[in-house]
Formats: C-alpha cells, sequence, structure tokens
C-alpha cells in the first residue's frame, strides 16, 4: 500500500509512558512502536486512554514519565519533530466563522509543506464549499475537512483520533482511498484511534489495544490471522477428540453437539495435518474476522475482551 | 518545518481572530477622545466669553493633561479585555488541543500572543491621540507643547495597561476557567492593598500603641496600589501652587516621573510571571480552576487566611471592638471560604471539605495570627528600643501646642505629622523614660464601648487626664518606629518626664513651624491680637526678624505648667508664602487672589518680651475690653425650671441683655473664644460653661470660663 521510502523502520517509539490526571491514572506504562509506512490501528473503549496517548504523541500532553520521540527527535515542545506530525483530535477546532478557505491559510502558517492547490481540488472532489462558513458544516463535514487539511499539510504523520466515527460510508471509504493513495505515493504514517474495531480491520496493518490505560497488546495483523485458526470438526469418538487437544495449542474449546469448534494456534497445514491423522468424519478451517482474533487472543490473557469491542 | 516569519504570521491570525478587540477599542476612545473633544471644542467656540482659558490651552494642559486619569482607567479596563481575549484559549481543550500540537515553540506562541496583545490596544488608542491632535491643528489650536503631552498622556496610560495587562495575562494563564480567570484578576491587582488594610486594621485594633503614619506604607506590589498612588500624583500635579490653583493651565507631566521605574519593573515581572507559567501550564489545566495543581493550596493560604481575617475585623467594627466577635467572624468565614476554594478547585460542591489536613494548617495559621495579635507575643506593644540602638527621637505631644503647616506647594502636614517630622530629640533621658513607663503600664485610653451606659463613659471623659504622646525611634539605616503611648497626667512623675521633654529647646523648635521659616518666606503683614481687639501690622524684615526673636526667646522659656495653667491672652499671626492667583473655570467666575497661609502662634502673659515689643510697635496685648464703648452684652442659654409637683425638669432657651457697665465689666473679665482656649492643654469642652455663651455687638461671640462665670449670670441661667 505504500511506495516503500524507510519502509518497516520503527519511527515513532512510546517507551513505558505514563499519565495521570489528578488521582486518574489515564496511561499506564504504554510502550508502542510504530513502523514507518504502515497504518496502525489504536482500539479501546472510551477512557482506555487512546485520546490521552494521541495527545502526547503529537507534543500536546507532557507523559509524567517515558519517552515518546518522533524520528528519533522527542515530540514535547519540539517544533522540529511535531512539523511532521498533524493531529486530529476527536473535536477538531476551527477559527470562530471561518471557511474551509481561512483553515487552509491558517494550517499553511504552520506547515509550510501545506498544498493549497491540493486542498482546493479535494474540497472540490469532496463537495465542500469553500466559502461557506464552517460552523454551518454538518459533524461528518467538519471531519471529511479534518482530513484534507492534516493530508495537505503533507505531514509524514497523522494522527486521527475517531475521525472515521461520524463519517457517511461513502465518505468512509473515500477517506480509506485518500489513505491507500498517500501511503503509496508518499511517506505517510496514519495512525487511527477508534472504539469500533470492524472500521480498522481493512486498513490497518498493525492493531494495539488499549484497555483501563495499558497496552494489552501490539501485532501485526497479518501475522495474527497467519497464526490462530479456528478448527470445525468432528470426530468418531470422545477419546480422539481429548488426544487431539492435548496435541494442539489450543486457544478456546467449544463442543456443539458432536461437533467442535476449536481456534488453535499456529500454521494451518500444520493444525490440519494433525487433526486428519485421527480420521475425522468432519473437518475444516474456518477464517476468523479480527475482532474474532482479538476476542480469543484477549480471553487467554484473562480480560473479558467482549466488553471492549462493540 | 515552519515558516521563517511565523512570529509575524502569528500575530497576523490572532489580529483576524479577534479583529472585534480593536475594533471596540476604537470606537469607544473615538467617542471618549476625539467626539468630545470636538463637543467641547464647539462649545468653546460657541460661548468663548464664558471660558476663562483658550481652547489651545484646554488641549495642552485638560485635554493630554489632567483627564489623563481617565485614560489610565480606560487603559487598566481595556487590557484586561486584550490579556482575557488573547489567552483565553488555554481554557478550552479543543484550542489547546489545537494550538499546542502545532509546530511552535511555546514562547513564540506567547510572545507573539503577548505583542499581539498590546498592539490591539496601542494601535487604536495612538490613532484616536494621532486623530485628536489632527482636530487640534485644524482648528488651529495644535502647539508643541500639546504634542509632548499627548505623547506622555499615551505614555503613562500605556505603563498602566503594560502592567494590569501583565498580571491579567498571568491570572489566565494560572486559572483554566473564565470566571475564575477573572476572580483571580481581582485578587491579584488589590492583593497588596488588601493586606496592608487587613495588617493596619489588626495593629491598630489589638496594639495600643499602633499608629497610622499615611499612605506611605501601602504596599504597590500589586497594580491598583502603584495606580492609587499615580492617580494621587497626579491629581497633586494639577496644582502648581505659586502660580495658579486649578489644572488647566498648569498640569506637569513632571511630576509623576518617579512612577515610570515602579510601574515598568511591575510591569516586567508580571510579564515575566505570566511567561513562566503560560511555558509551564499542563495542557491538561483547561477548563480547571487552578492550572497548577501544587499551586492550589498555596493560592488558598493566600486567599483563606486574609479573609478570614478581613471578615472577623468587620465583625469586631460592628460590633465595636468585641474580640468575640472577631473570632466568630473569623471562624465562618474561614470555614466558608475553605469550602468555597474546595469547591471551586474542583467543580464540585462534595468536595468542599477535601484536603482536611490542608485545612487544618490553615487553621493553625490563623489561630497563631490571631493569639499573636490578642496576646501580642512579639511585644510590639511593650517594644521600646535601647538607648545603644537609638539614634534620635522624633515626639509629638498631643494637644500641646500644635500648628497645621502648609508649605509653599500648598501640601498640607498635620500638626502632629509636622512636630514627628522635624522633631528629634538626642540624648533626651526623659522620652526614653517616659516611653518605658507607657509601654510597662500599658496605659490605654477607654471608649464608649468599654462601659455599661453612654452616661458612665462621659463622666470617665470628664474625669481622666489621659493625653497621647506619639514617638518615632529613629534607629540605624534610617529607620524610624512610631509608637503611640498614652499617659496619665495625674501621675507626678509622668508630669515631671513630660515637662522634661517640654523644656528640650530642640523640641519647642522642632514642633513651632515660625522658627523653621526662612525670614524671606514670612509676609510683610503680621497679625496682632487679644481677646477684643486686632491689628495688622506691615512690618519690614528686621522688624519681624525681631519680634520672631523675642516671641522665641519667651517661648523657649515657657514650661508645661505655664500651659496647663494659664489662658494665652492674644495671638501672633504670620502669613507664610505669597498670595496666589487661583484661576477658575469659566469667565463668568472671577479669579481671585489667595491668601498667603496665615500661622497663628499663642502669647501668653508670661510672654513679656513679645509684649512689650507688640506695645512698641503699637499693640497692646492686656488692653481689656473698653466697657464704656460696648452698648449691651447679650447672654444666651438655657434655664431649667422644675415643676410644681418635683418631677420633671424642664428647659428653656432664655437671652439676656446686660446693659450695666459694672455687670458688662465683670462679664468681659470672664470669657474666652475658642480661638485661644484651645491652645491650653486642658482644651476641652468642660472648660467652657456649657449653659450660656455671649455676644458683643461689634466685637466677637465668646464662651464663659467655668469657674470664672460672675455669680449673676449663673443665678439667671439656674
Amino acid at each position: 500500500m505504500h511506495n516503500g521510502i524507510g519502509k518497516g523502520k520503527i519511527m515513532i517509539t512510546a517507551t513505558n509512558i505514563n499519565k495521570s490526571f489528578g488521582s486518574i491514572e489515564a496511561v499506564r506504562d504504554i510502550s508502542v512502536n510504530i513502523k514507518n509506512g504502515e497504518v496502525f490501528g489504536l482500539i479501546g473503549t472510551n477512557g482506555a486512554g487512546k485520546s490521552t496517548f494521541l495527545r502526547m504523541l503529537s507534543g500536546v500532553l507532557k507523559p509524567d514519565s517515558g519517552t515518546i520521540t518522533i524520528d528519533d527527535k522527542p515530540v514535547y515542545e519540539n517544533p522540529a519533530a511535531k512539523s511532521e506530525v498533524f493531529y486530529i483530535s476527536d473535536d477538531q477546532y476551527f477559527l470562530p466563522n471561518a471557511t474551509p478557505a481561512d483553515m487552509a491559510k491558517f494550517y499553511s502558517d504552520y506547515y509550510v509543506g501545506f498544498d493549497m492547490v491540493r486542498f482546493y481540488d479535494m474540497l472540490a472532489k469532496f463537495s465542500l464549499d469553500k466559502r461557506r462558513k464552517i460552523n454551518t458544516f454538518s459533524k461528518g463535514m467538519k471531519k471529511q475537512l479534518s482530513v484534507i487539511l492534516g493530508i495537505c499539510a503533507n505531514t509524514k504523520y497523522m494522527l486521527c483520533d475517531e475521525t472515521f466515527d461520524g463519517l457517511d460510508p461513502v465518505m468512509r471509504q473515500a477517506v480509506k482511498s485518500i489513505f491507500a493513495g498517500e501511503l503509496t505515493s508518499r511517506d505517510f504514517t496514519p495512525v487511527i484511534a477508534s472504539h469500533n474495531l470492524r472500521e480498522l480491520e481493512d486498513i490497518c496493518d498493525c492493531v494495539g489495544i488499549l484497555h483501563q490505560g495499558g497496552v494489552l497488546m501490539q501485532k501485526d495483523l497479518e501475522e495474527m490471522k497467519l497464526n490462530i485458526h479456528t478448527v470445525q470438526c468432528v470426530l468418531k469418538n470422545p477419546d480422539d477428540e481429548k488426544q487431539l487437544v492435548q496435541l494442539l495449542n489450543i486457544v478456546k474449546s467449544e463442543k456443539r453437539g458432536s461437533l467442535n469448534l476449536i481456534t488453535v494456534r499456529g500454521k494451518r497445514d500444520e493444525i490440519m495435518q494433525m487433526v486428519n491423522s485421527f480420521e475425522p468424519v468432519f473437518a475444516e478451517i474456518l477464517p476468523l474476522s479480527l475482532e474474532e482474533i482479538f476476542i480469543s487472543e484477549t480471553e487467554v490473557v484473562g480480560y473479558d475482551i467482549k466488553k471492549l469491542i462493540f | 518545518m515552519t515558516s521563517k516569519n511565523l512570529f509575524f504570521n502569528l500575530i497576523k491570525q490572532d489580529w483576524k481572530k479577534r479583529i472585534w478587540c480593536p475594533i471596540i477599542i476604537f470606537i469607544v476612545y473615538f467617542i471618549a477622545m476625539d467626539v468630545s473633544l470636538l463637543m467641547r471644542l464647539d462649545t468653546m467656540k460657541q460661548y468663548s466669553d464664558r471660558y476663562s482659558y483658550t481652547p489651545a490651552i484646554f488641549l495642552e494642559h485638560y485635554f493630554f493633561g489632567s483627564s489623563v486619569e481617565g485614560a489610565i482607567v480606560g487603559g487598566c479596563l481595556t487590557a484586561i479585555l486584550c490579556a482575557v481575549s488573547g489567552f483565553c484559549w488555554l481554557h478550552s481543550r479543543t484550542q489547546v488541543d489545537a494550538y499546542n500540537s502545532m509546530p511552535v515553540k511555546r514562547t513564540t506562541m506567547f510572545a507573539s500572543r503577548f505583542l499581539s496583545g498590546i498592539l490591539q490596544f496601542l494601535a487604536p488608542f495612538a490613532l484616536n491621540i494621532a486623530i485628536c491632535l489632527l482636530i487640534g491643528a485644524a482648528n488651529g489650536i495644535f502647539t508643541v507643547q500639546a504634542l509632548a503631552n499627548a505623547v506622555c498622556y499615551a505614555f503613562y496610560t500605556l505603563l498602566c495597561f503594560l502592567t494590569v495587562y501583565s498580571v491579567t495575562v498571568m491570572a489566565v494563564s494560572l486559572t483554566g476557567n473564565i470566571i475564575i480567570s477573572l476572580i483571580a484578576v481581582g485578587v491579584l491587582l488589590s492583593y497588596s492593598v488588601i493586606i496592608f488594610i487587613i495588617k493596619e486594621s489588626l495593629f491598630n485594633e489589638f496594639f495600643m500603641t499602633c499608629i497610622s503614619m499615611g499612605e506611605q506604607k501601602v504596599y504597590s506590589f500589586s497594580p491598583l496600589g502603584l495606580i492609587g498612588r499615580l492617580m494621587n500624583a497626579v491629581n497633586d500635579a494639577k496644582i502648581s501652587y505659586r502660580a495658579v490653583e486649578v489644572s488647566y493651565k498648569a498640569f506637569n507631566y513632571g511630576a509623576l516621573g518617579s512612577f515610570v521605574l515602579p510601574f515598568i519593573l511591575q510591569a516586567f515581572s508580571y510579564g515575566a510571571l505570566s511567561f513562566v507559567f503560560y511555558v509551564k501550564r499542563p495542557s491538561e489545566a483547561a477548563g480547571r480552576a487552578i492550572a497548577f495543581r501544587r499551586a492550589e493550596p498555596v493560592i488558598k493560604t493566600l486567599i483563606v487566611i486574609p479573609a478570614s481575617l478581613l471578615i472577623g475585623l468587620c465583625f469586631m467594627e460592628i460590633i465595636e471592638g468585641s474580640f468575640g466577635w472577631f473570632v466568630f467572624g473569623t471562624v465562618l468565614c474561614f470555614v466558608i471560604m475553605s469550602a468555597i476554594m474546595e469547591i471551586i478547585f474542583h467543580f464540585d460542591i462534595r468536595a468542599a471539605f477535601n484536603n482536611k489536613k490542608h485545612m487544618l494548617f490553615n487553621a493553625a495559621c490563623t489561630a497563631l495570627i490571631v493569639i499573636i495579635f490578642r496576646y501580642d507575643v512579639l511585644g510590639y506593644d511593650t517594644y521600646v528600643p535601647l538607648d545603644t540602638q537609638l539614634e534620635g527621637c522624633a515626639v509629638s505631644i498631643d494637644g500641646l501646642l500644635g500648628y497645621d503647616y502648609r508649605d509653599e506647594d500648598g501640601h498640607y502636614t498635620s500638626a502632629r505629622e509636622y512636630r514627628l517630622k522635624n522633631v528629634d530629640l538626642k540624648n533626651n533621658a526623659a522620652v526614653m523614660e517616659l516611653a518605658r513607663k507607657a509601654a510597662a503600664q500599658k496605659l490605654q485610653v477607654k471608649d464608649s464601648s468599654d462601659f455599661d451606659t453612654y452616661e458612665m463613659y462621659e463622666e470617665y471623659a470628664r474625669e481622666s487626664e489621659f493625653h497621647s504622646i506619639v514617638l518615632g525611634y529613629k534607629l540605624a539605616r534610617g529607620k524610624t518606629i512610631y509608637r503611640q503611648y498614652i499617659i496619665d497626667l495625674n501621675d507626678a512623675d509622668t508630669h515631671r518626664l513630660l515637662s522634661e521633654v517640654f523644656a528640650d529647646e530642640e523640641y519647642k523648635l522642632g514642633i513651632t513651624p515660625i522658627f523653621n521659616e526662612d525670614i524671606s518666606n514670612v509676609d510683610r503683614v503680621t497679625y496682632l491680637s487679644n481677646l477684643f481687639y486686632n491689628i495688622e501690622m506691615d512690618l519690614d524684615e528686621e522688624h519681624r526678624r525681631q519680634l520672631i526673636e523675642a516671641y522665641r526667646q519667651d517661648y523657649m522659656q515657657l514650661t508645661l505648667d505655664d500651659i496647663m495653667n494659664t489662658m494665652p491672652i492674644g495671638k501672633l499671626g504670620f502669613g507664610i508664602g505669597t498670595e496666589h492667583l487661583v484661576d477658575v473655570e469659566y469667565s463668568w467666575m472671577t479669579p481671585y487672589y489667595e491668601d498667603e497661609y496665615r500661622q497663628n502662634y499663642p502669647v501668653y502673659p508670661q510672654f513679656t518680651n513679645t509684649i512689650s515689643l507688640a506695645k512698641s510697635y503699637g499693640f497692646d496685648y492686656n488692653k481689656e475690653l473698653d466697657v464704656e464703648n460696648v452698648e449691651y452684652i447679650e447672654v444666651s442659654g438655657y434655664k431649667s425650671t422644675t415643676q410644681g409637683d418635683g418631677a420633671d425638669a424642664q428647659t428653656d432657651s432664655l437671652t439676656i441683655t446686660y446693659t450695666d457697665k459694672e455687670q458688662i465689666r465683670q462679664i468681659s473679665e470672664a470669657l474666652t473664644d475658642s480661638s485661644l482656649a484651645h491652645w491650653s492643654y486642658e482644651y476641652n469642652s468642660y472648660i467652657y460653661n456649657d449653659k450660656c455663651s455671649a455676644v458683643i455687638p461689634n466685637y466677637n461671640s465668646y464662651y464663659f470660663i467655668k469657674d470664672e462665670t460672675p455669680e449673676f449670670v449663673v443665678e439667671d441661667f439656674k
């Protein structure tokens, strides 16, 4: 999905980040590495610390402890690092009585690479009037404008907090297309926070899950999909079932009548070879959705992930 | 990568964002300055004969002169507007997220906003001044002096603006909510004045030896203290006493020069603090009451303790000095303020009694302060410096030969202030002995609240022999500590010590302005008078000098007993300074010459040198009333009548005319007037016979000396 400039190199590093607001521990010992050129998804319930983490990543908040570097530069109070980051908050600020054109001028003062031509071009494509007052825009239109402004700022990193919420399916797809285009055409790394995992499934390369201020896990999506599977099978006798369960690296096992539903870690071929060695009456590998993978993974570590994913 | 011109772009952005601010400022100043100038000039044109000054003088000295007071007030209000509108984005999380995520250092952002706010005031203000000068030029009244005064006018307004602006930016940076910011602005602007008032009130209420020595002690670390002093100076600058008294032709900006550095220092200090708070301010502070959690207990302590004491003092004042009510008011306010502060900090009424440990700490501090004052733990009232520490001592014995003073610039000085300023006794053992005695005995005058009934208080007041004496202990490095003591003249030892102090020539010279005045500043016309006759003599310098010298010789021989036991027989008056023209605003009012300030001095029967010299000049202080020239004396008073059943007494006003020459003579020997009696150390209303008073046609009104009232008068008004 990208042009491969420095692809795979870790460019955003957060190490042992802590942040409290009074007695509330918003972020607890978070360590995250984000590689260049990948789409990083950050999911979690409301209050999980996503926004706080992004605000620290964008240099708005100063961590109580730990370090955050972007391109090996500390981000807080460092214009050199921040000039490569565009942050779209969940409640984006627009100047009073401003039009899209005003906002473009506003951001162009801060970001010298702001592409004004492209801005007007994208506005037209999204059917947004450059002279219309933003305070008359719908929530979705404001989100679109935020994304356009972020894209046209031409920064390497774009931090999106709940940006896809409020977009209609068509616009959501359009934005995803724009992201895809950016990833292929230039050095671009979006970090997208959402509480909706399904939103991120088809765009993210890597996902981190936050819960109650801490990171439950951070993994590459493809890697996850290749290493966990659900086997649906019917074996001839109960002893075979017991033996099979002992042989496989079981994540979760469920039985519905004579049908066994077993979620297993490991390679697809190796798993099927073991199952077939018991000469099952019926056996097949079922595809796992991202949501199911996370449910399975997180249940193992004792979290009731069903509460996290809607 | 950010733009190299970012700083200026940020200023430009800020102007675009709140362009309403300079527009409002321009409109307000346009109406207050340009329109009002045009209206005034138009009025002056239509009614040119009405005004005693020209439009040019009006522009120079009034419009760009004394009316700088209004500009300063406007500048202060505008400063709050500019600062709040420029920095209140810090209270919005949305805006904080937007601005603080931008690739710009906080220092740059602060500097651009700070400068932008100043320019938003300065640009429209300067533009209006320029328009006013153009209006002046168009009307042919533009002068270089008007331009110079306009620059000064703008400069002093800007100084006040900058100070209040810096304080307001600091308040906004320190808080996270607009309402709290405005409260903080009020507190920061006036904190030093409030602390001064509380401190002065506590000292005055609890320390009997405390004495306030004028406003020079008002702390100026808050802008209102400094601005208040500047306003007083502006008021003084309106008066050029030697030339003209009223402002229009004489406003002098030079008199305000001493304020420039304090204002610059204050603006710089608060500006630096606001910068530090801005840079250190956490982004998450938006929406909170106080931006810095660690500052909350400090702020709470700095507000709760003074507020509690202030309310306690108010209760004490209302209930006439009751310490119980002081404690009640203090405790009540302490609890309420502690709760309010916590509610404000957390925006939650349930948090009212959070931080109990800190509340206890504040309570302990407040209690400690109350105990220190109530029980004089630090020994304020008993403090008397060691003789070795003392370099000199200023003394003011109240009620004993006091002379108010007005200097050549018209500044008034009370008799007490004059004495304390001019008396510097060295090596006078009696003074220190008197101080130690008074401090050790803790003598104090009671007031009406110490008595069950007002009649009891009146009786006490009538019989008391207490008098106050103020001492200024002059210590090393120019420090002077003032104490007021109450002394009892019925005490023989006190009487002796006071006599010794009064006998010190340095004391008498110090308290008497005429002996410290340059003879050239004493007017030729000298006033001599006794109870019934007076004369104005035109004396040359040599004769004046001789008269003052004769008076000085007599004066130096005067003892405390002389004053206590003798009523002056006349007065000697000297004119100080020169007469001056008092300006008037309108031409239909006539400018007039005000006399020089006249100082009157008592002439006692013991002043033989003075009396003799005056007689040689043609005035006899001993001349009695020529009864043959008096047709009658009218005595008015009240007569009590008792009902037949011996019940309620009734008083009726009564006037009796005495025409008998012998009666007139006897009456004349028992009279005095307040102008002479007030020099008596025993002076009070009780030396008069309060039943009646006399009027001698073509002479004056008089009181009867109580113990000398003729028997027939007493009988007539019984």
